[in-house]
């Protein structure tokens, strides 16, 4: 006992010195020489990536996914048990996820901090297309208002997936570890695997992922029977070498990604080849003043569209119609400490995209032909963002507020039609009317956010943001051109089988968002909570669209489907989205229970015309009793939404009934082994999913129109392993 | 002269029948394998806490959930600052010193009516600020990294709390581990002062930063 201040010679003192010294007697003698007491560790653990404010980010980890991914390949589709996530549907791994009314490319997604562009006119290829569930480390998603950090030139909401995070081994060891799974599902007889395998010295880390899925037509339940067109296979491969050196951790990841066909049951094409690779460089090092964090990344997307054999296949010349994507960029972000003053974040990124989008023409037809329908040729969309933002924490306050811009530039070449006669003229002249129309581009675009979050006891927390973000249209919004009844029925991933044209002067979307949620939780992770979040979103110059004309028929007579164009409108959304858990028992002998639900409410509506927007998600929600004992864990889920009435009326888009399905699933857990069987839709209920779109492969085969079932039953099986 | 000594040692054996009573508790949350000395095998009511923001000393593992509910988030320092301006946790909240000290203040301790109570309020408070300084450094954690090693820090406190000293006691073999760690630690300060009742103690701690 050293360093006795005799300040005080108190008996009171003295018992203090001595007992000082024989106070460790619960505890071991310290490790160390001298009598510095040990703190516990702190733990610091990368599980949780790198979100700016873990509070505001719903994370799927990685045990979530295992749970889950015997279900689905569709990873957009597993999104969708987190309160305010739903998803158009589209192929069978290609579901365009929506949060809170806005969908698609309304929402900043990104890879391994990369955003992937879209390649297709009609959006088959998204980015949560390029990712398996069984590889997948974690997915963090924000459906409220999200700092101006994680990305611009959105609107929505937050989804970021992380694959392949780097592991080191402990020095002087070598680490060798991986999971490998594969499943099988009974509906449409899907199968697939994936392995994942990390080798890894303590500075050098090798990951490789690879996966595989391929499924038939499914069914839909009871009588719907077989939907067409929905087919698919792929297979994505990426290889992570990291570097863990005194300067900071260096990473490079290169994959590919190949599918050989993806049926699109809501589209009148189908996917037939895609192929991308990508190259993806990061560095990620800590100083005494901050964080600085960089990537660099290449992608090469090519692809094809045609006929699969259920909507008439290839023999006939089919509709060939292929799309290139090059797109590169970079993304540089330094987190300034400003000790008392919080942190000062600020950061820029510039992301390239060259697409070149034709159609070749065919051997004798006379509408697709003599020439290559040139839909867009070789248009470049650049975006130089860069934001300053400010974070700070204090007692139970955090604030963090930011401003951004994105510079939006675009332009593309001219445009040509298949041919010069009689059944191309509506194309000729919108060609010609495109050509002598200036392409280039140019906004400028500001968003800002600000978030409040306050803890106002113990067990509640409140989250209160506002934001104002702005997206420039995409290449296919403002660039498509064909007025033609074909060509304009090639443009649009809204599953609704009519026709889009493009618009050259549309002006970029502004939205303002408020959105709050109240969280009250007892008792740590086996306690209960409840969160309620309630939001609101004006959005300016939303791109909607206005009616050209009716389609009409062999007759003359207007047909379902209608031609469209995209115009600047004003929209608002608002809704609720409430979820909470509650654990109902846990011991020994019954091992441990809990209950969990959620309900969401939106209702969008076009400012312009006072109609609905479209495809917005009915009343709906879950309600899940979890149960685990010894290895074993059980889940029931019961899916539920209400039809679907608020239809907008310029799309003909179509009610769908209100439904329940039920979904069970068992695994037992053994050591690294994990086993599941899993009953989705076990009762078989008939449905049609409220996003779905319509059957346009049932259309082209029976000639009747009904949307998209939901998925009928099917027994999935399920093995996963970690090594 | 032979009375002191009894009495010493019975507070001695008065004071360790405690501490081995409730460390009796401890072994589920002990966490850490190491066999450093957890100071919070003291402090069972701590495990107990409601407090999910910072997670149960030592921290709660993320274990695998199979829900997609939001993680508790990164400690933010939940309780609410009434003490003072400052963002130091609220010790009121604290439950650890329940049966030991009133919980309003640890500033004012009731004075002492007999030697083993006194001692007892002083172990209490000593805990109580070893908690305090380790709460302080783990709110300023850094988020994961994905590089993998272990720092241990040594550090030095003044009588008003500020840091004195701080050195690495052991690398992780990283350089830029280790200077994150220390940055961590030096974001966490001042400390504060320690209370009157363990004036004149050594503030000298060790703490091994695990990064995963």
């Amino acid at each position: 006992m050293q360093k006795v201040s005799t300040f005080r010679a108190s008996r009171r003192r003295a018992c203090l010195c001595f007992l000082s010294s024989v106070a460790p007697l619960g505890l071991s003698a310290p490790a160390l020489a001298q009598e510095a007491i040990a703190l516990p560790d702190i733990d610091i653990e990368s599980a949780a990536g790198q979100d700016p404010v873990p509070a505001i980010v719903e994370r799927i980890d990685r045990a979530d996914l295992r749970a889950r991914q015997t279900g689905s390949s569709d990873t957009a589709r597993l999104l969708q048990s987190i309160p305010g996530v739903d998803g158009y549907s589209a192929g069978g791994f290609s579901t365009l996820p929506v949060i809170r009314g806005l969908e698609a490319q309304r929402v900043g997604i990104t890879v391994d901090g990369v955003t992937i562009t879209s390649a297709c006119p009609n959006d088959m290829n998204p980015p949560l297309s390029y990712t398996d569930p069984q590889t997948i480390a974690s997915i963090g998603v924000i459906t409220g208002v999200s700092p101006v950090s994680l990305g611009g030139d959105s609107i929505g909401g937050i989804i970021a997936v992380e694959t392949a995070p780097p592991q080191f081994a402990r020095a002087g060891e070598t680490l060798l570890t991986g999971e490998a799974s594969a499943f099988y599902r009974s509906n449409g007889d899907g199968f697939g695997g994936a392995l994942s395998l990390t080798l890894a010295s303590d500075t050098l880390s090798l990951t490789y992922n690879g996966s595989y899925t391929q499924a038939d037509n499914f069914e839909g339940g009871e009588s719907l029977g077989t939907v067409r067109s929905s087919e698919f296979a792929k297979t994505d491969h990426s290889l992570n070498l990291a570097a863990q050196t005194n300067i900071g951790l260096f990473e490079l990841k290169g994959g590919y990604h190949f599918s050989p066909y993806e049926g699109f049951p809501n589209q009148y094409m189908d996917m037939t080849v895609n192929k991308s690779w990508f190259v993806n460089g990061h560095y990620a090092g800590a100083f005494d003043w901050g964080d600085l964090d960089a990537r660099a990344h290449y992608r090469k997307n090519d692809h094809e569209m045609n006929f699969l054999d259920d909507k008439g296949g290839t023999a006939g010349g089919g509709m060939p119609m292929n799309t290139q994507v090059r797109q590169a960029g970079y993304n540089v972000k330094a987190d300034i400490l400003l000790g008392g003053a919080g942190t000062l974040r600020i950061g820029n990124e510039f992301q390239h995209q060259w697409l070149n989008d034709y159609w070749p023409p065919v051997a004798g037809s006379l509408m697709m032909g003599p020439n290559p329908y040139i839909n867009v040729n070789g248009a470049k969309r650049n975006r130089l963002g860069s934001f300053v933002e400010w974070e700070k924490t204090w007692g139970g306050i955090t604030l963090i507020a930011g401003i951004r811009n994105d510079q939006v530039w675009m332009n593309t070449g001219d445009v040509a039609p298949y041919g010069t006669g009689m059944m191309q003229m509506a194309d000729m002249m919108a060609a010609a009317a495109f050509n002598a129309a200036g392409h280039r581009r140019h906004n400028s675009n500001w968003s800002g956010s600000a978030l409040l979050l306050y803890d106002l006891s113990e067990l509640a927390k409140l989250e209160l943001g506002y934001a104002r973000k702005v997206r420039s249209p995409n290449i296919y919004e403002r660039y498509s051109w064909g007025r033609g009844s074909m060509s304009s029925r090639m443009i649009g991933w809204f599953g609704d089988g009519n026709g889009y044209v493009g618009n050259l002067d549309l002006k970029p979307e502004k939205a303002d968002t408020l959105s709050a949620a109240l969280t009250l939780r007892d008792g740590g992770e086996e306690g209960w909570f409840f969160k309620v979040a309630p939001y609101y979103t004006h959005v300016t110059d939303y791109i909607d669209v206005v009616k050209l004309q009716n389609f009409t028929d062999m007759m003359g007579m207007p047909t379902a489907i209608v031609q469209l164009q995209f115009t600047n409108q004003d929209a608002e959304i608002y809704g609720l989205d409430v979820s909470g858990s509650v654990p109902l028992w846990s011991n020994d002998r019954f091992g441990k229970g809990g209950l969990s639900g959620k309900a969401s409410w939106l209702r969008g509506r076009n400012k312009s015309d006072n109609a609905p927007l479209y495809h917005q998600m009915p009343l709906s929600g879950a309600v899940s009793l979890e149960h685990s004992l010894a290895g074993f864990e059980t889940r029931i889920d019961l899916i539920w939404a209400s039809g679907k009435d608020r239809v907008d009326p310029t799309r003909n888009e179509p009610r769908t009934a209100g439904y329940a399905l039920l979904d069970a699933q068992v695994a037992y857990s053994w050591k690294a082994y994990r086993f599941t069987v899993a009953a989705e839709n076990l009762f078989d209920k008939a449905y049609s999913a409220p996003l779905g779109g319509m059957s346009l492969g049932d259309y082209n085969a029976t000639g009747v129109l009904r949307p998209v079932p939901g998925r009928g039953r099917s027994i999935n099986i399920g093995f996963d392993v970690k090594f | 002269m032979a009375a002191a000594a009894l009495s010493l040692l019975f507070t001695g054996s008065l004071v360790a029948g405690i501490l081995t009573g409730l460390s009796g508790t401890s072994q589920q949350w002990a966490g850490a394998e190491s066999d450093r000395p957890t100071l919070f095998t003291l402090a069972p009511e701590i495990a107990a806490s409601k407090e999910e923001g910072a997670p149960a000393i030592p921290p709660a593992k993320t274990a695998a959930r199979s829900r997609s509910r939001p993680l508790p988030p990164t400690p933010v320092f939940a309780y609410g600052a009434e003490q003072s301006g400052d963002d130091e946790p609220s010790i009121t909240r604290q439950s650890i010193l329940v049966p030991m000290v009133d919980q309003a203040s640890k500033e004012t301790l009731a004075p002492a009516a007999d030697p083993a109570e006194s001692t007892s309020n002083v172990e209490a408070a000593w805990n109580v600020y070893q908690a305090l300084v380790w709460r302080r450094v783990l709110a300023h954690r850094p988020t994961g990294l994905h590089m993998l090693g272990e720092a241990t820090l040594r550090f030095t406190l003044n009588a008003d709390g500020a840091l004195v000293d701080a050195a690495i006691h052991r690398s992780s073999g990283n350089r830029m581990l280790d200077r994150l760690a220390l940055r961590t630690l030096r974001a966490a300060t001042p400390f504060p002062p320690p209370p009157k009742e363990i004036e004149g103690r050594a503030l000298t701690f060790t703490v091994n930063f695990r990064f995963s």
